[in-house]
């Protein structure tokens, strides 16, 4: 049976312990996967799911149902973990640092996440649609948490035609989308 | 230019970024203002969040560890024993409660017994005159805790082994720090012995919140490359002490 997300998140918000279990249960595993594609390493991933399962504990009483969905909600808080921890400048192992070619690395991510993408799924047709170099700069940015720097030295171009590459290809998104 | 709120289509590439985490601290802090009294902006991330939420279900899920769900639980139970600093200490010693966690690196049930550990070691650094700036608990891969790291927000580092560290022969134990990732790891020395010492690294930058250190297993004399290459005997990120 589905999730009543809404109704686990109220659960926490009570302090219900078995409500954080049931979504625990429910995307614990996937929320790994979507933070090891921004932090790379499966510890942080982890440690990126613990802290932000404390953050749904503690902040459930503040879901916002304008703001999306309350699963939307939960990976939010997930990738801006995530990010935070990446953009502390600890993405890079230390004893990696040497070898890691963290480029290719970001493109194999983004390459991955979207071949995952359902053949049927409306959001893949329309990512097909968009120009290339837009759709990678939109993925490169969800998927791997890159910054527009980073974006722009991937791509190989400045940094205000990846902020606009990036716009670009979430406006044609919603246009395909609408 | 008339003021168009209402109009989602004013916000539609702020809430892009915004989703996207494009936004530096100070953006994302005003958008999220602006979200408080814009119901467009509102509709505007549920939109773009959900839509693209679809990428991140369909990626096949891990196994968590084991571990995972029991480190998450012990920190919903005992808030108070989740921050490495004085006043954390402080307070377990109160009882008090209404801590403010921030130690991701509390894993496991290893949580409540290492308190005590840490307390001491925490104990022994407040007798001594200097503040330590930052403290990180270094642990190993299997999250237990290894060692303690004080940057004095100069060149200085102490390190407090927490048990013993098996040093073979022809080894030694080097101290790393990651300024940024354009620097790359840097060495802070070597640990003579395992036991609380005082380290004087290179100039750098003063060290950070969430800056990385880490200690590895070195031939005798040190790293012959200037960058890690044994194993990782422990490594945490640098957390802000409330003292």
């Amino acid at each position: 049976m589905e999730l009543d997300y809404v109704a686990a998140l109220e659960g926490c918000a009570r302090g219900e312990k078995q409500a954080l279990r049931q979504l625990y249960d429910a995307e614990a595993g996937r929320l790994i996967a979507v933070a090891q594609r921004i932090v790379r390493r499966r510890e942080l991933a982890e440690e990126v799911v613990q802290d932000a399962f404390i953050q749904v504990w503690r902040k459930a009483a503040t879901f916002d149902p304008a703001l999306g969905s309350a699963r939307g909600w939960i990976y939010a808080i997930v990738r801006n973990r995530a990010l935070n921890v990446v953009r502390d400048g600890s993405r890079e192992d230390l004893v990696d640092a040497d070898t890691l070619d963290a480029a290719r690395e970001g493109q194999g991510v983004v390459a991955d996440a979207y071949e995952k993408l359902g053949q049927g799924s409306r959001l893949r047709d329309c990512l097909e649609v968009i120009d290339k170099e837009k759709r990678e700069s939109v993925l490169l940015a969800y998927v791997a948490g890159y910054t527009h720097g980073e974006i722009a030295g991937q791509l190989g171009v400045p940094l205000g035609t990846a902020k606009s590459w990036v716009r670009r290809g979430l406006a044609a998104l919603k246009d395909c989308m609408a | 230019m008339t003021m168009a709120a209402g109009n989602s289509g004013d916000f539609e590439d702020l809430a892009g970024e915004y989703v996207l985490g494009l936004l530096d601290d100070e953006a994302r802090a005003r958008f999220e203002t602006l979200l408080d009294t814009e119901p467009a902006a509102r509709a505007a991330v549920a939109r773009q969040r959900d839509q693209l939420l679809e990428i991140d279900l369909a990626a096949p899920a891990e196994v968590p560890s084991a571990g995972l769900w029991p480190a998450i639980e012990t920190q919903l139970q005992a808030p108070d024993t989740t921050v490495a600093s004085l006043s954390a200490h402080r307070r377990m010693r109160t009882a008090s409660s209404a801590a403010s966690a921030t130690a991701s690196f509390w894993r496991g049930f290893a949580a409540a017994a290492i308190v005590a550990m840490i307390g001491s070691a925490l104990a022994w650094t407040y007798v001594t005159p200097a503040a330590p700036r930052l403290i990180v608990v270094l642990l190993d891969d299997e999250a237990k805790p290894v060692s303690i790291v004080e940057a004095f927000g100069d060149e200085r580092i102490r390190v407090v082994p927490l048990g013993t560290i098996d040093v073979p022969a022809g080894k030694t134990l080097e101290v790393w720090t990651l300024p940024d990732k354009t620097t790359g790891p840097v060495s802070m020395g070597l640990l003579e012995s395992v036991s609380a010492s005082v380290l004087t690294g290179p100039a750098l930058p003063e060290p950070k919140p969430e800056q990385l250190y880490e200690i590895t297993l070195e031939p005798a004399g040190g790293s012959p490359t200037g960058r890690p290459t044994g194993p990782i005997i422990g490594k945490g990120f640098a957390k802000v002490p409330q003292i």
